[in-house]
């Protein structure tokens, strides 16, 4: 039995303007349409990337078959829908160096292995490589595509000249080139009186003269210059007739052409229309002399059979398609002769039986070329492509579930790349995950996994060809790569920070205040439209944390476009909810497990670490100093405990100063100590070192701290204010309400002086970092963000 | 006698009447000092914030690991394009 193969058919084409309203892009829904309607069609795919589409036939925008392009739709229509071929009716779309050409080769297609079935219109940029591909990139990329095309299991052609270039250009097998030919819309049909006013509108001074009619365009190819030059025999010829040329001209091209009917002495004669609708094109057949198709090359020529079912005779060069499209010797002309073509248009106008036999031709050939008809041959060569493939071509292929990761991995990133590196080493290998960082070189990552860099994420990957898209967010200006992919590319946001101003605030450093001022409040404008806190933000200036004081959070301006939200804590859930429009719908909210890394085994026990910290107890703050973590407040709290504090990671030099400064006022400059960044090897010294770790915030942003998940796994014993470490547990860390000096520096005093309770924490802590590692995390982040 | 304890009432009265004004000047004075010791306070602080912020990631820009301040000025004007943003200048 003979499957029915159906078609998934790209309709990109519509979504591109320039082509969409072209020869292209109307053949493009005419055959969709016409296939659709003998029940060919399983999907009309549209790109997610790009613009809505253009003249996206009923029969597709209306039935549900029209859908947006992803890997979640292959996979439902491979797996429900019977013998499926992806087919490709533009496949010369995105072709220059630059442009994005996984839009045409979908990786998630490519990897299924469905069957694949072109629409070949022309290859002229291969007979005209001077023209049309100005470097040597273009003509790889060209010939790559062309390759591909060529490698397709179907190649359908608009005419018998098309499909005989793909076999001599591209070599092509030729059972697999059919010619499916071209049809004209029942649109273009004989003057039926109404559109009388429309012409008039448009084209007034044509309006009861008679003129000759072509459709032109920037391009030397058309011949249109020649067009205009023989206008000018033919009027010397005692023939008065007037040229309209329809078609979007640049300004050189309409000055050129200008200039060419001054010289030939037919300026007055000469009317560019610019670029014009179905209706006003249909308006303009129907009452032309002629219409005149000059081009040198054509893969077809529609506007020949669209003036003929307009009623009006047409001539075509004597080249490529035309010769088809014209149906008849009578009326085609050498295009390279401008004697030839007057001849022709004053045969054409002067000789009646001549007209007569033309017309006949066309319009004969006309009433056969109908998307109907294009749709049977269609059918036709599907059904011979369903016999000859093997069976085994049908069947819904195994498709690895595909996970794009967004954000930075180390050496960049700091505590969030981190977290990022561990998830991927804990990932589930089933699954196929690339990353996606504003590094250029590819960072260390485990076997199997791939790297694209942020700026070429859309244009070598595919979004849509992912599973699900995951963009991990932190709070400074080296985020901004990721915010600017997640707005392009709408996934799943997993926000580290749910407060964001910093990202702005950083990224605006070099702005005047004015300037600063300006961008910060329309920011909240934006955010919180018509609620906006402005006075706050005028007031905060250049600080985050009263920005974050004030309620600004920015989260409104992802969450308005992702998939879903993923954060680390309840807490952190709470804080964006206060932050989304109240009493509308919003983006749905998961919370993702905290995660540690490995305890390890050979870590000081926590009585030798008792030991330790009774013979030099040192307080440590681990990781990225920042005053948002209060060093100050903390030099306070040592001053009044008497402890010595070591702040244990990288230090901006003017908060290096500040914590100085604040020492040397406190007059306790011997207990304090920044050591700047570290190596692995002495950050885990000073794990083993540590009696007691500190993480204090100044407000609440939502974050879980990277350095306490450590402390934790380490056995060291965690005070700190952060909300989100109340949700580890009671006894898993020691909490303090406020981040005031004196409630600290009690705290931490009690907490030296009690080694009983330090081991208790230290215990609880490996405790709870064994049962939350990574493998956990990253199981329960695919099981949201990817579900089976 | 009653007249001039009425007289000297009214001269303590006045003198009081102006060692108060006098102080009130003064706590008026001190009050606007401390209004621009708290705002040059704050202003320091928000420098210190976000050119602490900035120079956390320098190091990586020096790495070439993150990216350069005109990509990210770049990165910034298109994110707000893509928020709908006028061109510059226009808002």
């Amino acid at each position: 039995m003979i499957p029915t193969v159906r078609l998934a058919v790209d309709l990109q084409a519509l979504q591109i303007d320039g082509i969409a309203d072209r020869g292209i892009g109307r053949y493009i829904a005419g055959a969709s349409a016409a296939l659709a309607r003998v029940g060919r069609v399983a999907a009309g795919l549209l790109a997610p990337e790009l613009p809505p589409p253009a003249g996206l036939p009923v029969e597709l925008s209306t039935t549900g078959l029209a859908r947006f392009d992803s890997i979640d739709e292959l996979r439902r229509l491979l797996t429900d829908g019977g013998p499926i071929a992806h087919h490709v009716p533009a496949p010369f779309l995105h072709t220059g160096p630059l442009d994005p050409s996984v839009l045409v080769i979908a990786p998630h297609w490519a990897e299924a292995g469905a069957p694949r079935v072109v629409t070949l219109h022309d290859l002229i940029p291969l007979r005209d490589p001077a023209r049309y591909l100005p470097t040597a990139a273009h003509v790889e990329r060209y010939r790559s595509r062309a390759s591909w095309v060529a490698g397709s299991d179907l190649i359908l052609t608009n005419s018998e000249y098309t499909r005989r270039e793909a076999i001599e250009l591209l070599d092509c097998e030729p059972s697999t080139v059919v010619t499916v030919g071209v049809g004209v819309s029942p649109f273009f049909a004989p003057p039926d009186g109404t559109d009388d006013e429309l012409f008039r509108y448009w084209l007034a001074p044509v309006e009861h003269r008679p003129f000759v009619l072509t459709i032109g365009g920037s391009d030397a190819r058309k011949g249109t210059e020649r067009l205009v030059e023989s206008l000018g025999l033919v009027v010397a010829g005692g023939i008065d007739v007037a040229l309209v040329v329809i078609g979007d001209l640049t300004a050189p091209w309409r000055h050129r052409l200008t200039e060419t009917a001054r010289r030939a002495g037919v300026e007055d004669r000469l009317f560019l229309t610019g670029p014009v609708g179905d209706d006003v094109l249909r308006a303009s057949y129907r009452r032309a002399a002629v219409t005149v198709t000059p081009s040198l090359m054509e893969g077809f020529g529609l506007p020949v059979l669209e003036s003929a079912a307009c009623g009006t005779p047409a001539l075509a060069s004597a080249t490529t398609a035309l010769v088809e499209a014209a149906a008849t010797p009578l009326a085609t002309f050498d295009p390279s002769d401008t004697e030839a073509l007057s001849k022709a248009i004053s045969d054409l106008l002067c000789d009646e039986a001549r007209r007569g036999a033309v017309i006949d031709a066309q319009r004969e050939l006309a009433a056969r070329s109908t998307w109907d008809a294009v749709a049977s041959r269609t059918a036709a060569a599907l059904d011979e492509l369903g016999r000859s493939l093997p069976a085994a071509a049908w069947e819904p292929p195994i498709l690895r579930r595909r996970l794009a990761l967004v954000g930075p991995l180390p050496p960049a990133g700091g505590g969030i790349g981190l977290y990022n590196a561990r998830l991927l080493h804990a990932a589930d290998r089933t699954v196929a995950i690339d990353t996606v960082t504003a590094m250029v070189a590819a960072p260390d990552l485990p076997a199997g996994m791939g790297h694209v860099p942020a700026d070429a994420f859309g244009v070598e990957a595919r979004p849509a060809s992912y599973d699900a898209v995951v963009y991990t967010l932190g709070n400074s200006h080296g985020h901004l790569a990721t915010v600017e992919l997640a707005l392009r590319f709408p996934g799943w946001l997993w926000l580290h920070e749910v407060r964001l101003p910093a990202l702005a605030v950083t990224a605006l450093a070099d702005a005047d205040d004015d300037e600063l001022t300006r961008e910060l409040t329309w920011l909240a404008e934006r955010s919180y439209p018509g609620r906006a806190p402005v006075g706050a933000v005028r007031r905060a200036r250049r600080s985050v944390l009263d920005l974050v004081t004030a309620g600004v959070g920015l989260v409104p301006l992802l969450a308005e476009r992702c998939r879903g939200l993923l954060v680390n804590s309840e807490v952190a859930r709470r804080l964006v909810e206060l932050d989304l429009a109240p009493l509308a719908h919003h983006p749905p909210i998961h919370v993702l497990p905290p995660a540690c890394p490995p305890v390890p085994d050979a870590s000081p026990a926590p009585a030798a670490r008792t030991a330790s910290a009774e013979r030099a107890p040192v307080v440590v703050a681990f990781g990225v100093v920042s005053m948002a973590k209060r060093p100050d407040l903390l030099v306070d709290a040592a001053a009044l405990a008497g402890c010595r504090v070591a702040f244990v990671g990288p230090c901006p030099p003017i908060l290096a100063q500040v914590i100085g400064d604040r020492a040397r006022a406190r007059g306790v400059s011997e207990l304090i100590s920044v050591t700047g960044a570290v190596d692995d090897d002495q950050w885990n010294e000073w794990l083993d070192r540590a009696a007691v770790a500190v993480q204090l915030r100044e407000s609440a942003s939502g974050e879980t701290s990277a350095a306490v998940l450590e402390c934790l796994a380490a056995g060291v014993p965690v005070l700190t204010n952060l909300a989100t470490a109340a949700e580890y547990g009671e006894g898993t860390v020691a909490l303090v309400a406020s981040a005031e000096a004196a409630v600290v520096a009690e705290r931490l005093r009690g907490l030296l002086d009690d080694p009983l309770e330090r081991t208790s924490l230290s215990d609880a802590g490996r405790v709870f970092a064994r049962a939350h590692q990574f493998d956990r995390l990253a199981e329960a982040l695919l099981s949201v963000v990817m579900p089976t | 006698m009653k007249g001039l304890l009425a007289r000297i009432e009214r001269r303590l009265l006045a003198e009081t009447h102006a060692r108060l004004n006098e102080v009130d000047g003064r706590l008026d004075e001190v009050s606007a000092r401390l209004d621009e010791v708290q705002r040059r306070v704050a202003e320091a602080q928000a420098v210190v914030e976000a050119t602490a912020a900035r120079a956390a990631t320098s190091t990586e820009q020096t790495l070439g690991v993150v990216e350069s301040d005109a990509r990210t000025a770049r990165r910034f004007a298109q994110i707000e394009r893509l928020l709908g943003a006028a061109p510059p200048g226009t808002r």
